[in-house]
């Protein structure tokens, strides 16, 4: 009868934080829809790493044999053996990307640089609260807006945090459309907000050029910052392949088929940091305040840069463009669209939105990989 | 005193990083203008030489 109520009988008020913890993210992604696909996994992998003596986790059985647990054994090889998981998974986004609007409007690159400012920001502000550099880090990556990139980075840096940490990026990710407008509302005027921009028609895009850029970036990107390679190279791969047009099997699987795979087990993977003891700290409360202060900053940096540049330029740049280089795709760019067209129906910056959102893509991969440069010497 | 040494050393991190990214960035937007304009002028004098052959 004992063996019975054992499970019973052992559960911690932790544990059971966590099933309610597990349930909201279910919650959130069925009733909310806010990123089901990376939600739903973690919650329900949050459950099952904190059933007492859980089969998903390696338990010693009597004899001292050690009995493997599934999601322990997907954590080893698809996170902590190289961070394949989140790596492999940019293949498909890369495959998904068009860069087209950004290749033809290439200054909106500096958009995406000047929006990654949250990153640091929190980062700051993580070691002002008592948080060692690395795990301050491996926080603040979370302005990169970008779920692979804050699990890779805080995998790399050995952070104690990785569970929160995905579950802030992920969660704050989809919260974008709440965040930014606020944000934006306060640091903008009206007339700023109603500036309209020249649509300057541009040559089409290359197929050349569109073969050259990935090739182009992986190789600038990776002499700066090697570190980025695992990343920025996995993103520019699946690129290739949807612009090379003779893999378009190759690229239709890395968009689909490769990316659902990789995406249903990470959600799962993930929930291995998700443990009580882990989880149900101080700390990850506060990994939630800073995780909202990146993603203010990064809005606040690059609404900010696009007003600097309006200092010096003729023709004025809507400072909200500036706000979209944030990694959200394309969330942050509907957002621009919609504060815009609010403010006047005939004001569509959809399309340099875009641009500067793609832009994010590949800055918030950069700045990942300058993060780690730090840690390596 | 450790937390003004790690808050210092995460003003360096910001300042440094954020270099890194505008540097690598700008590299690259710059790259691609070149790319684009080498493209764009091989692109015009093919069509220069295709109009010249349809005239002749």
């Amino acid at each position: 009868m004992q063996i019975l109520l054992e499970g019973f009988l052992s559960v911690t008020w932790q544990q059971i934080v966590m099933y309610c913890v597990g349930g909201l993210l279910i919650w959130l992604a069925i009733k909310k829809q806010l990123e089901p696909a990376l939600l739903l996994p973690m919650g329900f992998g949050a459950i099952l790493v904190n059933l007492p003596n859980s089969g998903v986790l390696n338990q010693m059985m009597a004899g001292n044999i050690e009995a493997g647990g599934i999601i322990e054994w997907l954590y080893n090889v698809g996170i902590g053996a190289a961070e394949a998981m989140p790596i492999l998974l940019f293949i498909g986004i890369g495959a998904m990307i068009d860069f087209g609007p950004l290749i033809e409007n290439p200054k909106m690159f500096l958009f995406g640089a000047a929006a990654q400012f949250g990153i640091f920001a929190a980062l700051s502000v993580a070691t002002l609260l008592g948080f060692d550099l690395k795990d301050a880090a491996s926080i603040g990556i979370i302005g990169a807006a970008d779920g692979p990139t804050s699990i890779l980075v805080s995998q790399v840096l050995g952070s104690n945090y990785m569970g929160p940490i995905a579950v802030v990026a992920y969660s704050y990710m989809a919260l974008v459309p709440i965040i930014q407008p606020a944000v934006i509302k306060m640091i903008t005027t009206k007339k700023e907000r109603a500036i309209h921009m020249e649509h300057v028609a541009s040559k089409p895009v290359s197929r050349t050029t569109r073969i050259l850029f990935p090739i182009i970036v992986t190789l600038i990107a990776g002499f700066v910052a090697p570190m980025s390679i695992g990343l920025v190279g996995s993103l520019m791969f699946g690129n290739l392949l949807r612009e090379c047009k003779v893999l378009d099997n190759l690229s239709e699987t890395a968009q689909h088929e490769f990316t659902n795979i990789i995406t249903l087990l990470l959600g799962l993977t993930v929930a291995f940091n998700m443990k009580a003891a882990q989880f149900v700290t101080w700390q990850t409360l506060l990994i939630m305040l800073i995780g909202l202060a990146a993603f203010v900053f990064d809005t606040i940096g690059g609404v900010m840069f696009a007003k600097l540049l309006n200092l010096f330029s003729r023709k004025k740049i809507n400072p909200m463009i500036g706000a979209a280089g944030i990694s959200a795709f394309p969330m942050s760019a509907r957002v621009v669209e919609k504060l815009a067209v609010a403010e006047d129906k005939t004001n569509h910056l959809l399309m340099e939105a875009v641009s500067a959102n793609v832009s994010g893509q590949i800055a918030s991969v950069v700045a990942g990989g300058m993060i780690l440069q730090f840690f390596m010497h | 005193m450790f937390l003004l040494s790690t808050f210092t050393d995460s003003l360096n991190i910001m300042g440094t990083g954020m270099l890194g990214i505008f540097f690598v960035l700008g590299a690259i937007a710059l790259a691609i203008y070149a790319v684009s304009a080498i493209d764009h002028k091989a692109q015009a004098k093919k069509e220069q030489e295709q109009q010249a052959e349809e005239n002749s």
